[in-house]
């Protein structure tokens, strides 16, 4: 099992902070628009898989390859909402974030499965494998490439998890280029999965001689009894709680601005008629009327609790204060 | 830093007056300080003949001067190993006269050092341990250091000539939080009474300090010097500073506070905001920074670290707006600050006094503005009778707090902005929205 539940930015909201660097970045989303249309360039060589990924201009760190085999040719450009709509009724619906899901075809029809009760169920056969770290610089289109240049493929979903700068270490201005701490692949099959684990890891990463990635050292586990929906029920769950308390919150403070701006009203009102009395006074008096002089005060009425003093000590005099033994004694030492 | 105590006047009166030698008066004109003010003038010429010394003076008048110069004069004359040990509540305030004493020491080869917590032991010990000129600690470290790390390390106590008690009101208060207990760990490591000199140093008088003027005195040592230069008539509170106060209602009291914040003539002031607890303190950072505000925090929550770099952020303008807790209210200094805002109104008037000592400093002007809700009125006749002054209602021409909350959906965007910070403080994500891997601090 994975040992860290680094996954949970995935429903990290856009802050307004500048050190955060999740915010819309024009020079990525140009950069993955580029790549999208180099890999749809690809696609085209090779037609008997074919694969759309999501707008990766809200964030590209995540990336879902989609695939659908077996299927006629499906319209390249899926919206989002078409996929949203898509598995509205699985456990995968992820709501609006970037993550999509990518075998919705797969798991839409094992869901379907019990109505057409013809077909045996098909069994979902993908494996996971969990990268405990990652070569420096390296992105999820390098990785799944690089993978499946060792044949290691179909792979059907990758995600890395981008690294955090700690507040301590010094501000990059220059290299925008992100590296990742760990990450998941998600393979077609268990048996590819389990053989890439078994085969790269702790081997190094090796390639052309002298290139970037040449010398890192693959770590790889993979992740017995493990689906990429786990992955994500977490953050699922935290987000549905977080959606719940947020409403409940929002309905009591309407109920209070709505009181408070009561409040203001009636006050209103009232400053106003003291206003007139006061006005209807003076000119009593001022008609010569000096007999009947009510000097009313205002009556100060408190009806809430008021919060205790805690007594300033200067106000204690030396007598009243009988100094404890031991504060008496740390004081003998000082002078 | 207490730069430009005065305007500038051609003859330096530390030369002339107080027998300040020439080096010394050097590097404090180099700092902008020429003109002595008056507890400096009481004390410097007292505690450069020798005698302990206890000096009261209203917040922002100098008093770090006031002990740094005749320590360090006395310190030239004959410099060894620790000579000095400056004892303070809290660490800031530790770190702000260590920097004060090597800006004025600059000219000679002094090794003061910094003693206080949330930093690493080892080195601390290593230091000491090599006899530095001055010690400025926080009692608990330092009493740490006493019981743990060794006779080597802490036999150069020994010979200590000058303690100082700075906040001495603070450091000798008892009750819950009385730092009592290490305030005595460490003088058990000093020199006994007659054979050092002892200087205390408060803004508030305390039963405590009052005992001790009347403590006896061993034989061969002049009576205790004493001044209380302006603190019996003017209450605590310095003259050039105007007290408001502004009333909230309880629920709505963030919205108040931002709209308080973004008027025309508080827009652009440097500003310091203290609440009764840390945890309003954090809540407050994060919604007032989700509200465009250029805001720090300084408060026990956070790691020393960023306790540090936020002050310094602070000091160098780079967050217009400080939210801070007590931690904050006693001795800091920084010039620039020119409105003080009490979100909670501090329990205790001694704190008030303290609190709105942080502006209006060495005869600056300044402004507090208190945030008065239904239930505080008994706590703000308090305030008022301790300061011998009135407060008066707020006010800014053409501005009507409430008129402006009420307008425009402040309030909508205020709550939305506290619930998603409190959101935050839930999930444990830090300030910038990263999850937080560290694991709580253990109490």
């Amino acid at each position: 099992m994975t040992t860290r539940k680094r996954n949970e930015f995935l429903d990290l909201a856009p802050s307004d902070d500048e050190d955060n660097d999740r915010g819309y970045d024009s020079e990525a989303a140009e950069e993955s628009k580029a790549r999208i249309s180099k890999r749809r360039r690809t696609q085209t060589q090779d037609d008997e898989s074919d694969q759309s990924d999501n707008d990766s201009v809200a964030s590209d760190e995540d990336l879902k390859l989609s695939k659908s085999k077996g299927k006629a040719k499906k319209p390249q450009q899926r919206s989002e909402e078409d996929v949203i709509s898509d598995n509205d009724d699985e456990q995968q619906e992820t709501s609006g974030t970037q993550y999509l899901d990518v075998t919705e075809q797969e798991t839409k029809s094992s869901k379907r499965k019990p109505l057409d009760k013809g077909k045996p169920p098909k069994k979902n056969k993908t494996g996971v494998v969990y990268l405990s770290s990652l070569p420096p610089y390296l992105k999820p289109f390098a990785l799944k490439s690089m993978l499946e240049a060792r044949s290691f493929g179909p792979i059907t979903k990758v995600f890395l998890s981008p690294s955090v700068r700690p507040a301590s270490a010094p501000r990059r201005r220059s290299n925008k280029r992100k590296t990742y701490t760990d990450g998941w692949v998600e393979f077609a099959s268990k048996k590819t999965a389990k053989l890439c684990a078994e085969t790269l890891n702790a081997s190094i990463v090796g390639g052309r001689k002298g290139g970037w990635y040449h010398d890192d050292v693959w770590n790889m586990k993979y992740l017995k009894g493990f689906k990429w929906g786990d992955l994500m029920e977490q953050v699922q769950r935290e987000r549905q709680e977080r959606e719940a308390k947020q409403r409940i919150e929002d309905a009591r403070a309407r109920k209070e601005d709505k009181v408070f701006l009561q409040g203001v009203e009636t006050g209103k009102v009232l400053d106003g008629m003291q206003r007139k009395n006061e006005e209807k006074k003076k000119r009593k008096m001022e008609s010569g009327d000096a007999g009947g002089q009510q000097t009313e005060e205002l009556k100060v009425r408190r009806t809430f609790k008021q919060n205790e003093v805690k007594k300033g000590r200067h106000t204690i005099k030396d007598g009243e204060a009988a100094l404890e033994d031991d504060t008496k004694r740390v004081l003998g030492k000082i002078f | 830093m207490d730069y430009a105590i005065c305007p500038r006047t051609k003859l330096n009166g530390f030369r002339t007056t107080l027998n300040v030698s020439p080096w010394l008066v050097g590097s404090l004109t180099t700092m902008a300080v020429r003109k002595p003010t008056a507890i400096q003038k009481a004390c410097i010429p007292e505690i450069l003949k020798g005698r302990d010394c206890i000096g009261g003076s209203r917040t922002g008048s100098g008093k770090t001067i006031a002990f740094a110069v005749p320590i360090l004069q006395k310190w030239a004359q004959d410099p060894f190993g620790i000579f000095a040990v400056v004892l303070t509540p809290t660490r800031e305030l530790a770190l702000q006269i260590y920097e004060q004493i090597k800006a004025i020491s600059a000219p000679q080869s002094m090794k003061p050092l910094l003693i206080t917590g949330g930093t690493d032991m080892r080195s601390q010990a290593l230091a000491l341990s090599q006899r530095p000129h001055v010690v400025i600690a926080t009692p608990g470290r330092l009493a740490d250091h006493i019981n743990t790390s060794g006779e080597d390390t802490v036999c150069g106590l020994k010979r200590v000539r000058m303690v100082v008690l700075d906040e001495a009101d603070r450091l000798l208060a008892p009750g819950p939080g009385s730092m009592l207990p290490d305030v005595e760990t460490c003088l058990s490591a000093l020199p006994p009474s007659s054979e050092r000199q002892t200087l205390l140093f408060t803004a508030t008088l305390t039963p405590e300090v009052r005992a001790l003027k009347s403590m006896p005195r061993a034989e061969n040592k002049p009576p205790v010097f004493v001044t209380e230069i302006s603190t019996e008539n003017n209450g605590a509170i310095p003259p050039t500073l105007k007290q408001t106060y502004l009333k909230v209602p309880m629920t709505h009291r963030e919205a108040f506070l931002h709209v308080l914040l973004s008027t025309e003539r508080n827009s652009t002031k440097p500003a310091i905001i203290f609440c009764n607890h840390t945890k309003t303190a954090d809540l407050l950072e994060r919604m007032l920074r989700r509200l465009s505000h250029r805001v720090t925090s300084l408060h026990s929550l956070l790691p020393q670290s960023e306790r540090n770099s936020n002050l310094a952020r602070f000091r160098a303008s780079a967050a217009r707006i400080l939210v801070a807790t007590d931690v904050a209210s006693r001795g800091l200094d920084i010039p620039s600050v020119s409105l003080v805002i009490n979100f909670d109104v501090p329990r205790n008037p001694d704190d008030y006094v303290h609190r709105v000592g942080r502006t209006a400093r060495a005869g600056r002007h300044g402004e507090a503005v208190t945030l008065v809700g239904q239930r505080d009125v008994q706590l703000v006749l308090a305030i008022e009778e301790r300061v011998e002054r009135r407060m008066e209602e707020w006010s800014e021409e053409g501005v009507s707090i409430e008129g402006r909350v009420v307008r425009g959906g402040v309030l909508k965007e205020v709550g939305e902005a506290k619930r998603e910070a409190s959101g935050e403080i839930e999930e444990g994500r830090d300030v910038l929205g990263r999850k937080r891997n560290k694991l709580k601090k253990v109490r």
